[in-house]
């Protein structure tokens, strides 16, 4: 663990700041000159960081302060590796690139760990996952989830092993309250649920999109087809393909995947656990669930 | 002519009955269900048309109601057009005096649901929820 940053805020340091840290595996660094940014750093790392002091970063973000312009405006420049991503005059909105630039990194390196783009809930011992891109109510899902009972596991990204389970990947959740989002950094405080700790067998995969007065009609999806559809929320999944191929497949075979659209979140997170747990009660009839195979 | 799966450049993976594919060259996956897996599975370059239809009818339950020769037929036509297979020897007119594509062409008009799902495999940018940013591993700057 480095020292804490005791820099007054926005002093201009001619010497670079450098911190190192380390995420499944793979080792970021972020250098700045301005304790700002230091600061602010905390709300960029992934859930499961820690700070290293060794040198060997594979990765390297700079977040700069640099030198006034003509107008004598202060300026903040954001750059992976030497290249330039991000200019601006407030520091604010760069925060959030540097944020998904460096979880984007780090999903995309991490060796024995495939990040596919989903929410993840626990549930009885089992997780069930949520493959989508932003914007198809995933969060809403999870967060309906979370009220429901089930253990928070995700919401951006599902972390898969080489065996198909899936770890936590705990960042706050960013969940829309009326007009506005709000970020809940404690989920657990927040909507009254557990964080999980400890990784899960994958055994309910639901590819479902938001439709405003849709029902939730799902049907069953053979695993192969339900690998097909995570593999294109897969980050790596040109550099990694064979990585990839082989562990969706296994965290396919072992489940039960759904698809169909779907309305109210609190209904469907109600309808999707009465499921799996009669399913897991080996309940020989589920209601709704057509095959497609 | 006889059918023969295309090996090159490929990723092959089995999910239960079913198979993944990555196709390297056009970076693109795809995902054959239980009877194209099985075609293509046998597409050895030695079994002609008939012969597939011996093997696959004793593995895997055929459509009901469907000509058996038309089904494999069918996965066949597309099994070429996702480039999974290629054709060896010489193109002969089949009994009937159809060339193989004449016979593809026709079974392309049936009404047979699809065997094989295909994608473009995403781009990081694409599978991310974050903006489309380039990689980070170029040297540390100099500061």
């Amino acid at each position: 663990m480095l020292p804490p940053i005791t820099l007054p805020e926005h002093q201009h340091h001619e010497q670079t700041l450098t911190q190192l840290f380390a995420s499944n595996g793979v080792v970021v660094g972020v250098r700045a000159n301005d304790a700002s940014v230091l600061r602010r750093l905390r709300e960029c790392l992934p859930p499961d960081v820690t700070h290293v002091a060794s040198e060997g970063a594979v990765s390297w973000f700079s977040l700069l302060r640099v030198p006034r312009d003509s107008r004598g405006r202060v300026r903040f420049e954001l750059r992976a590796g030497g290249r330039l991503l991000h200019r601006g005059y407030r520091l604010s909105p760069l925060v959030p690139e540097l944020d998904s630039a460096i979880r984007l990194e780090v999903g995309l390196r991490a060796a024995d760990r495939l990040f596919v783009h989903a929410g993840v809930v626990g549930w009885r011992g089992n997780a069930i996952v949520l493959p989508g891109a932003s914007g198809t109510g995933k969060t809403s899902l999870v967060s309906a989830l979370l009220r429901a009972g089930a253990t928070y596991y995700s919401d951006e990204y599902a972390l898969l092993d080489e065996t198909g389970a899936v770890y936590p990947y705990a960042r706050p959740l960013s969940v829309r309250q009326g007009s506005v989002r709000r970020l809940l950094r404690r989920p657990e405080a927040d909507l009254g649920a557990q964080v999980g700790v400890a990784p899960l067998p994958v055994k309910f995969i639901v590819h479902t999109t938001h439709h405003a007065g849709g029902r939730w009609e799902p049907r069953l999806l053979p695993p192969g087809r339900s690998a097909l559809a995570m593999f294109s929320h897969t980050l790596a999944a040109r550099e990694r393909s064979s990585f990839a191929l082989s562990v969706l497949s296994r965290a396919a075979h072992g489940a039960i995947s759904w698809e169909g659209e779907r309305g109210d979140a609190a209904a469907t997170a109600a309808a999707l656990l009465d499921y799996t747990d009669a399913l897991n009660s080996s309940t020989p009839s589920v209601p709704s669930l057509r095959s497609l195979t | 002519m006889n059918p023969i799966a295309r090996t090159d450049r490929l990723i092959r993976q089995d999910v239960g009955q079913e198979t993944l594919v990555y196709d390297r060259a056009q970076e693109s996956a795809a995902c054959l269900n239980e009877l194209a897996s099985a075609v293509w599975r046998h597409c050895d370059g030695q079994q002609d048309i008939d012969q597939l239809v011996t093997l696959v009818s004793a593995e895997v339950a055929l459509p009901e109601g469907a000509e058996p020769r038309l089904v494999i037929e069918h996965v066949l036509n597309e099994l070429d057009e996702h480039d999974l297979i290629a054709w060896t020897g010489e193109e002969t007119a089949t009994a009937g005096g159809m060339t193989r594509r004449s016979v593809l062409l026709k079974v392309a008009a049936l009404a047979l649901a699809p065997t094989i799902i295909r994608m473009v495999a995403p781009t990081t940018a694409s599978a991310a929820s974050g903006p489309p940013l380039p990689s980070a591993t170029a040297p540390a700057p100099s500061i």
